[in-house]
């Protein structure tokens, strides 16, 4: 397979014309090659959750996110605020829906910001990249044929050394403003209360995905859907939420190379089990439920303080479930293949300068003194069946 | 590799072309995708009938056989990398030769459908029409590259006009009757979530909404109209690494009894077994309790 010229010194032109398969895909910021096959990923802004999405680590460009939530809280709120956030340090289209433009406003003003630091936490991967034999890096992270489990990427995976000093996928503070620059695109899509509030929706996004040049990457950001605080009363209609959804993944398909989405979904008023819910789902690639703990648990927090297992670690704060995934599910794959995560125990914890998405675990039984021991060098990985 | 191998031989005898008049019924859940199993089906239509060797094992397929595929949730480009991923057949090849023809109605929605006429009888009406007419001049076009060919009419979630409340379940049923009227057979693939069935129970616990009657109603019916149904769904206990759902044929309430002894012999005979999809897109099918891939 000779992907590469020969008589080139490797490394000496990271960007050889018409050896790259997908030119169209190189001038835009925060897009990459997915690493499973040719179709590019964009990031979420969680890095924890580029790396559940089924192995691609990212979103893959024409995919929708349903992220799902009950409870009153608003913990998928943050993930959309990363998503927002991301693309506007990446320079792509954010279309924010809401129910006027100073709500909008309101909406962009409050998006996190970049932790700083970074100069320092970057400089070490870099000096390592030097010394590594330069092979194609998607490779280089797949690990060996058919092995069940996807090696950790984040620290192999410095996609942005060859292009640009931008990295994939930023981290931010909560209690940081996002420094909006001022050549940012922000199309405010407000929602009028009228017989098909979501028409307006369709009609924007569709102008503007189709006057924008090729290489502009857009993302669409829904806010809490049919909840009654922020939306009209009949959007929660099969013939007006679904037709969105249906016109919206029609949109996707067109546009698959250019266009994502993120829309939350509070489950209180509607529930995963009823039809409408369902048919969001089906109509959605990528479907995840966050259900958060009711309180925090107040006993495993008086086991931080006695000197527990997980005493440096942070208190899940509720639990993530993977109901689909963008692209492998559609391909029927299931809960089957590296790092497919439907089915698995997932926790996550927001704190100021993270969320976080890991495995769960309950935490050893207080005064389990030997368990305790144990348990910091027994993980779920070692034990084999 | 040819298309034998890419099928698993447990249901291969059912990813064959289907008796005159007989339906297909694919029902796939949320996290469980039949999409593997009918682009295998499609492909295998396809091939079938430019593969010698295919003929001799299938009397009745010996004259070739074209598939007409009507779309409302998936569109064009999706099928079609599918099924050379999973068959390793062009499907733009096929259509030029006459073997295959896509409406795609995700991407160019009849225009009655995002007009906003969805409930009213005059808007379902309108919308059938439409649709109709654009199957039609499709499955023509395929009758004047050869008029011989039996045209195997597959329709990929009509279900969806039932969610977006554009046409109720008995005239769903209706077109698709009327569809099938007009084809050598057919196979319809379908949601068959818990949620979309619920109101199909004899008590339900909540009063189902119009949408879930709906949908309940439609999938019932079908499956009654079917010959054979094949399912997936998840795992009752939850995702696996090494199982990617559960596998289900059974007969419809169109299968005749007295044919039981021939299909047997044909190898159609009720299974339930679990299956895996892998990332390379070969599927392997076992039974419980046995090894993968056995």
């Amino acid at each position: 397979m000779a992907f590469r010229k020969r008589n080139v010194a490797v490394g000496l032109n990271q960007n050889p014309p018409g050896s790259n398969s997908a030119p169209t895909t190189i001038p835009s910021s925060g897009i990459r090659p997915s690493s499973l096959r040719s179709q590019p990923v964009t990031s979420t802004g969680t890095e924890s959750l580029d790396d559940i999405l089924g192995g691609h680590s990212g979103l893959s460009l024409g995919s929708s996110l349903l992220v799902e939530e009950s409870g009153t809280t608003d913990f998928s709120g943050a993930l959309l605020r990363y998503y927002a956030a991301e693309g506007i340090l990446h320079g792509h289209v954010i279309h924010l829906v809401g129910p006027g433009q100073a709500w909008t406003d309101a909406w962009i003003r409050e998006l996190p910001g970049v932790v700083e630091e970074k100069s320092s936490r970057k400089a070490e991967p870099v000096a390592g990249d030097d010394e590594k034999m330069r092979i194609a890096w998607r490779y280089e992270k797949l690990g060996k044929a058919g092995e069940r489990v996807l090696p950790n990427r984040s620290a192999a995976l410095p996609a942005n050394d060859l292009r640009s000093s931008k990295p994939f996928c930023h981290s931010f503070d909560l209690t940081k403003r996002l420094v909006i620059p001022p050549d940012a695109k922000i199309n405010h899509i407000s929602i009028a209360p009228t017989s098909r509030p979501l028409d307006s929706v369709i009609k924007s996004l569709s102008r503007s995905l189709q006057s924008s040049p090729a290489h502009t990457i857009h993302r669409l950001v829904v806010p809490t859907i049919l909840s009654p605080a922020l939306w009209p009363p009949n959007t929660a209609r099969p013939e007006i939420f679904l037709q969105f959804l249906h016109s919206l993944r029609s949109l996707l398909h067109e546009y698959s190379n250019s266009f994502t989405c993120m829309l939350t979904l509070p489950l209180e008023l509607y529930p995963r089990t009823s039809g409408l819910v369902r048919w969001a789902e089906i109509l959605s690639d990528g479907v995840l439920e966050l259900t958060p703990f009711p309180h925090l648990m107040d006993a495993s927090n008086s086991l931080v303080e006695s000197g527990g297992a997980r005493g440096n670690d942070e208190q899940p704060q509720g639990m993530l479930k993977v109901h689909k995934l963008p692209v492998n599910t559609e391909r029927g794959e299931g809960g089957a293949g590296a790092g497919n995560s439907m089915g698995d125990d997932l926790a996550f914890t927001v704190s100021r300068r993270h969320f976080k998405i890991k495995p769960f675990s309950l935490p050893p039984v207080e005064g389990d003194q030997e368990a305790q021991q144990e348990a910091g060098q027994i993980t779920k990985k070692d034990v084999e069946f | 590799m040819s298309s034998r191998n890419r099928i698993p031989p447990t249901i291969e005898p059912f990813l064959r072309l289907p008796p005159e008049t007989a339906l297909l019924l694919f029902t796939s859940t949320l996290g469980c995708s039949v999409n593997w199993a009918t682009t295998r089906f499609i492909g295998n239509l396809i091939t079938q009938t430019r593969d010698e060797e295919g003929v001799e094992s299938q009397d009745e397929a010996v004259a070739t056989a074209a598939v007409l595929l009507v779309s409302w949730v998936r569109d064009g480009a999706y099928w079609k990398t599918e099924v050379r991923r999973t068959m390793g057949v062009d499907v733009d090849k096929a259509a030029l030769q006459g073997r295959f023809a896509l409406v795609d109605f995700l991407r160019r929605p009849p225009s009655s459908l995002n007009g906003g006429g969805g409930g009213s009888a005059a808007g379902e009406e309108a919308l059938l029409a439409e649709m109709e007419r654009s199957i039609v001049s499709s499955l023509e076009k395929l009758r004047n590259v050869n008029n011989a060919q039996k045209v195997v009419l597959v329709l990929d979630n009509p279900d969806v006009l039932l969610a977006l409340n554009a046409v109720s379940a008995p005239s769903l049923a209706r077109f698709v009757l009327k569809l099938r009227s007009q084809v050598y057979s057919s196979a319809v693939i379908c949601s068959a979530d818990a949620p979309l069935l619920a109101a199909a129970d004899a008590a339900p616990e909540v009063p189902p909404t119009p949408i879930e009657t709906e949908t309940a109603a439609f999938l019932v019916q079908q499956a009654h109209n079917a010959r054979f149904v094949m399912s997936v769904r998840e795992l009752d206990t939850g995702a696996a690494k090494d199982v990617s759902g559960v596998l289900r044929l059974t007969k419809g309430g169109s299968a005749y009894s007295d044919e039981d002894e021939q299909q047997r012999k044909d190898g159609l005979t009720e299974l339930e077994a679990l299956y895996v999809v892998q990332r390379d897109g070969v599927v392997k099918v076992f039974g419980r309790g046995s090894s993968e891939g056995a």
